[in-house]
C-alpha cells in the first residue's frame, strides 16, 4: 500500500491561493460578499480552496445559506472528509475535492430526486437538520446504488486524482450512503443498547465485503455517530485476520482520535445555533473519549486528553457565558421594550449555554468554576432593568434553575 | 423497585376523580402527572421518573423536593394549592392564568391571554345556543338572530309557571348550565378526537418495525386511545341525546344540577390528558419516536373501572395491565443534555394544550 501525498488539484491556481490569502485578513463583510458569489456558481469546486481557511469565521457569521446539493448528500459522509492535502491512498477518507465531481454524477444519473432535494434544501422554514433529514430520506439510498456500479465519471479529472482511485472512494461512498437513512433512525434517543449495537454490528458484517477502504469510512462515520455504543468500538479494537480490515480499523481509530483532539483547539463559541452544534460534537466526542478511556490500551492517552479536552471546553464556556448571554444582555441596556425575537434568542442563548455547562461537567472537575461563572451571569441579568422580571427569571431559571429564579418574583 | 413486569404493580384507579387531571407540566420527569383533590389537599400522582412501573403520590406542596421542577411548573403548583375542586376545566384556568403571566415563556403568555379572552364569547356562544335550544323546542324553529332576545325572554316568561321559578334564577340556571357546555381546554373534544384518530393511524404505520419496550409502548397508546375513541363516541351520543332535550335538560340541572354537570363533563374527563399525549408525538421529528413512544407510554391516560360504566363497554384491565408493565420495561432516556429541549418542547406543547 503507497502513501503518497496526492498531487495540488488543478483548481487552485497562483491566482485563487493570493485571493484567499487576501480573504483570510478580509473584513466581515467582504467575507460575506465572496460567499454570496460563491453560492451563485454552478460548480463551486473552484472556491472550495477558497473557502477552506475561513471556515471558523463562517462559523461565527453563519449567513443564511441555501443548503447545496453537494451538502445534502455528503451529509453522512462529513467524519470521512478530509481537506486534499491530509487524504492518503488507501486510508478510509475522502478528500474534499471528489464530492463535486461524485455529486454531479448522481444529479445525472437521478435527476428528478435531484430537483426535489434541491426543492428541499432552498427551503427557509426549516433547519438544516430537517432539511437534510427530508432530503437524505429520498436521496442516499439511490445514489448509494448509483455509486456501487458508476465508472469513473468524466469530471473526475478535475479532481487531479488517478481515475484508479475512484472505486474505491465510491464503493466507501456507497456504503456509507447505503446505511445513512438506518443510522439516522438509529439515532433515537429511545432505542436500547443492545438494539443499538445489534444493528450497528449487522451494518458493519454487510459492509466487510466491500474490502478495508468502504468498511473503514463506515466504521469512522459509525464511531463519530454513535460513541455511546460499545459494537463499532468493539470492531475497531478487535484483532482481525483481514489486513485490510485491520489497517482500515487502524486508521478509523486514528481520525476519531485526531476528530476528539479536534476540540481542544481554540474554541469559538457564536451564536446560539452554533454553540448547540458545537456541544452536540462535544457530546459525542465526550462519549467517544470516556468509552476509549475504559479500554486499558488506550486509557493513558484518553486520560490524558481528557484534561486537554476539560480546559479546551471550560474556556469555550467562559466565551459562550460572555458572547451569549452576558454581551447580548449589556446591550439592552436603556431599552425600552426587548422585543420577542430578542427574548426568544437570550433564552435559546440560555439553553445552549446550560446544554454546554452539562457536557463540560462530564469531564469532570469544573464544577466550582462553572457555578461561580453561572452566579455572576444569574447576577447581571437579575440587574438588567431593560427586561421585565419576569424574562429575567426565566433566564435564571434556565441557567440557575427555579429556586435562583422565585428570589427575583414576589412571592405567591 | 422489582423490574420484572408484574401487572399487579401498576396504579390502578377506580373512578375519573381518583385518576386526577392531567397537569400541563413542563419539567421533563414530571412527564404524564396528574393532580387531585384528597383529604389532605390537593395531591400529585408522578409516573415514575426514571420512566419504569409505578407511581409516586405526594402533597402537592412536596414539588419542590421531588425534583428541580422550572419556574413555570413551582408556578402552577402554587396556583393548584389549596384548590377544593380539581376538574379539566379549573386546571385549563390555572394553567392559562400561570402562563398569562408569562413563566412558560413570551409565546405561551400571549397564547394564554388569548384563549382567556376567548372564554367569555365561548361561554355567550353556549348561552345563545341553549336558548336557540329552548325556543325551537317550545315554537318549533330557531328565533332569528336580531329577534333572539325578545323571544328568549318570552320563553323563559312561559317556562315560570312550568318550573315554579322567576325568569332571573331561570337566566341564572342557564348560564350556570352553559358553563358546563362551555370547553374547558383550547382543543375540544370533536377536534381531540380527530388528534387520537390521526395517532392511532400514525402509530400502526410505525409500529410495524418496532420490537421490545418500544412496540409494547406502541401497542399500549393504540390499544389505550382505540378503547377511548370507541368509549368517547359511546359517552358522545348519551351527551347529545340529553343535550338534544333542552328542556329536560334545564328540567334535570335545576333538579340536580351536579349530577347533570357530572354526564355533561363526562367526555372532557375521559379524553383528559391525550392532548398532551398526542402532541409528544406530533412534536416529535421521525428519527426520536422511539424517544416518544416511551414517554407517551408514561403518560398514555389509564382508564379507570368507571369508564366501562359511563360508557357500556367492558374493558379487560388485567390485559391492560399486562401490556402497560410490558411498555413501561424500558430504560428512561429523559437525561442530561436532552432535557432543555425537552422543556422548551413542552413549552411549545402549552400553546396547543393549555
Amino acid at each position: 500500500m503507497s502513501l503518497s501525498p496526492p498531487k495540488l488539484p488543478p483548481v487552485m491556481g497562483p491566482d485563487m491561493r493570493t485571493m484567499r490569502r487576501e480573504l483570510v485578513g478580509a473584513s466581515d463583510e467582504r467575507v460575506l460578499e465572496v460567499l454570496r458569489f460563491v453560492d451563485t456558481l454552478p460548480d463551486r469546486a473552484a472556491a472550495d480552496g477558497l473557502l477552506a481557511p475561513l471556515r471558523n469565521r463562517l462559523r461565527v457569521l453563519r449567513p443564511p445559506r441555501p443548503l447545496r446539493f453537494e451538502r445534502l448528500l455528503m451529509a453522512p459522509l462529513n467524519p470521512v472528509l478530509v481537506e486534499p492535502a491530509a487524504w492518503r491512498l488507501g486510508a478510509p477518507t475522502l478528500p474534499r475535492q471528489a464530492i463535486t465531481p461524485i455529486a454531479a454524477h448522481i444529479r445525472e444519473a437521478l435527476p428528478y430526486i435531484a430537483a426535489e432535494v434541491d426543492r428541499i434544501g432552498a427551503r427557509k422554514d426549516e433547519s438544516d437538520t430537517d432539511r437534510e433529514s427530508a432530503a437524505g430520506r429520498i436521496l442516499w439510498s439511490d445514489a448509494a446504488a448509483i455509486l456501487r456500479v458508476s465508472n469513473v465519471p468524466a469530471e473526475w479529472s478535475t479532481t487531479g486524482l488517478p481515475a484508479s482511485t475512484y472505486r474505491g472512494m465510491a464503493t466507501g461512498c456507497a456504503a456509507v450512503l447505503g446505511a445513512a437513512w438506518r443510522l439516522h433512525m438509529l439515532g433515537d434517543p429511545g432505542l436500547p443498547s443492545a438494539e443499538l449495537n445489534d444493528y450497528l454490528n449487522a451494518l458493519l458484517a454487510e459492509c466487510e465485503p466491500d474490502g478495508g477502504v468502504p468498511w473503514g469510512m463506515l466504521l469512522t462515520v459509525i464511531l463519530q455517530c454513535f460513541p455511546q455504543a460499545e459494537a463499532p468500538l468493539h470492531a475497531a479494537t478487535a484483532q482481525r485476520a483481514n489486513r485490510d480490515i485491520r489497517a482500515a480499523a487502524e486508521m478509523a481509530l486514528a481520525t476519531s482520535w485526531a476528530w476528539i483532539e479536534a476540540a481542544t483547539a481554540d474554541p469559538v463559541a457564536g451564536d446560539a445555533e452554533n454553540l448547540t452544534d458545537i456541544t452536540t460534537q462535544l457530546h459525542h466526542r465526550i462519549g467517544l473519549l470516556m468509552h476509549l478511556a475504559d479500554d486499558a490500551s488506550h486509557r493513558k492517552r484518553a486520560i490524558s486528553l481528557q484534561a486537554e479536552l476539560r480546559q479546551a471546553s471550560t474556556r469555550l464556556f467562559i466565551m459562550a457565558v460572555d458572547s451569549v448571554m452576558l454581551a447580548p444582555v449589556a446591550l439592552l441596556a436603556g431599552t425600552d421594550a426587548v422585543g420577542d425575537a430578542t427574548m426568544h434568542d437570550l433564552e435559546a442563548g440560555a439553553r445552549a449555554i446550560r446544554r454546554l455547562d452539562f457536557e463540560c461537567r462530564r469531564l469532570g472537575g469544573c464544577g466550582p468554576a462553572h457555578d461561580s461563572r453561572l452566579n455572576d451571569a444569574g447576577a447581571h441579568i437579575a440587574a438588567c432593568n431593560a427586561l421585565p422580571p419576569v424574562d429575567r427569571a426565566r433566564l435564571i431559571d434556565i441557567l440557575l434553575g427555579a429556586r435562583a429564579a422565585l428570589k427575583l418574583l414576589p412571592a405567591a | 423497585m422489582n423490574d420484572s413486569p408484574r401487572a399487579d404493580q401498576l396504579w390502578q384507579p377506580a373512578s375519573f376523580q381518583e385518576r386526577g387531571v392531567a397537569v400541563p407540566f413542563t419539567t421533563p420527569a414530571l412527564a404524564g402527572t396528574r393532580a387531585r383533590v384528597a383529604a389532605r389537599g390537593v395531591e400529585l400522582i408522578v409516573p415514575h421518573p426514571a420512566g419504569t412501573r409505578g407511581v409516586y403520590i405526594m402533597a402537592n406542596a412536596e414539588l419542590p423536593h421531588f425534583c428541580a421542577a422550572t419556574l413555570h411548573d413551582s408556578k402552577l403548583a402554587d396556583q393548584l394549592e389549596g384548590a377544593a375542586v380539581m376538574s379539566p376545566a379549573t386546571m385549563a384556568h390555572a394553567a392559562r392564568a400561570v402562563a398569562a403571566h408569562g413563566y412558560a415563556g413570551r409565546i405561551a403568555r400571549v397564547a394564554a391571554e388569548a384563549a382567556r379572552a376567548a372564554e367569555q364569547p365561548m361561554r355567550q356562544t353556549c348561552i345563545a345556543q341553549l336558548l336557540q335550544a329552548l325556543i325551537r323546542q317550545r315554537r318549533g324553529a330557531a328565533a332569528p338572530l336580531n329577534d333572539l332576545n325578545r323571544q328568549a325572554k318570552a320563553v323563559l316568561l312561559e317556562l315560570v309557571p312550568v318550573f315554579h321559578r322567576p325568569v332571573a334564577t331561570l337566566t341564572a340556571d342557564i348560564d350556570a348550565l352553559a358553563q358546563c357546555l362551555t370547553p374547558g381546554a383550547a382543543v375540544d373534544d370533536p377536534a381531540l378526537l380527530g388528534m387520537l384518530g390521526g395517532l392511532i393511524t400514525d402509530l400502526h404505520e410505525a409500529s410495524g418495525g418496532l420490537r421490545g419496550a418500544s412496540a409494547h409502548a406502541a401497542r399500549l397508546v393504540i390499544t389505550m386511545a382505540e378503547l377511548t375513541v370507541a368509549m368517547a363516541r359511546r359517552i358522545a351520543q348519551s351527551t347529545e341525546a340529553l343535550r338534544a332535550d333542552a328542556i329536560g335538560l334545564l328540567a334535570g340541572w335545576i333538579a340536580n344540577h351536579g349530577r347533570v354537570a357530572g354526564l355533561l363533563q363526562r367526555q372532557e374527563w375521559l379524553l383528559n390528558g391525550w392532548a398532551q399525549t398526542c402532541l409528544v408525538w406530533q412534536e416529535t421529528g421521525i428519527a426520536a419516536r422511539r424517544g416518544a413512544l416511551s414517554e407517551m407510554a408514561l403518560m398514555v391516560p389509564i382508564l379507570p373501572r368507571e369508564a366501562a360504566a359511563w360508557s357500556g363497554i367492558d374493558m379487560d384491565q388485567m390485559a391492560h395491565r399486562q401490556l402497560r408493565a410490558l411498555a413501561l420495561g424500558g430504560k428512561d432516556w429523559r437525561s442530561g443534555d436532552a432535557l432543555m429541549d425537552l422543556v422548551a418542547r413542552n413549552e411549545r406543547i402549552l400553546l396547543h394544550a393549555a
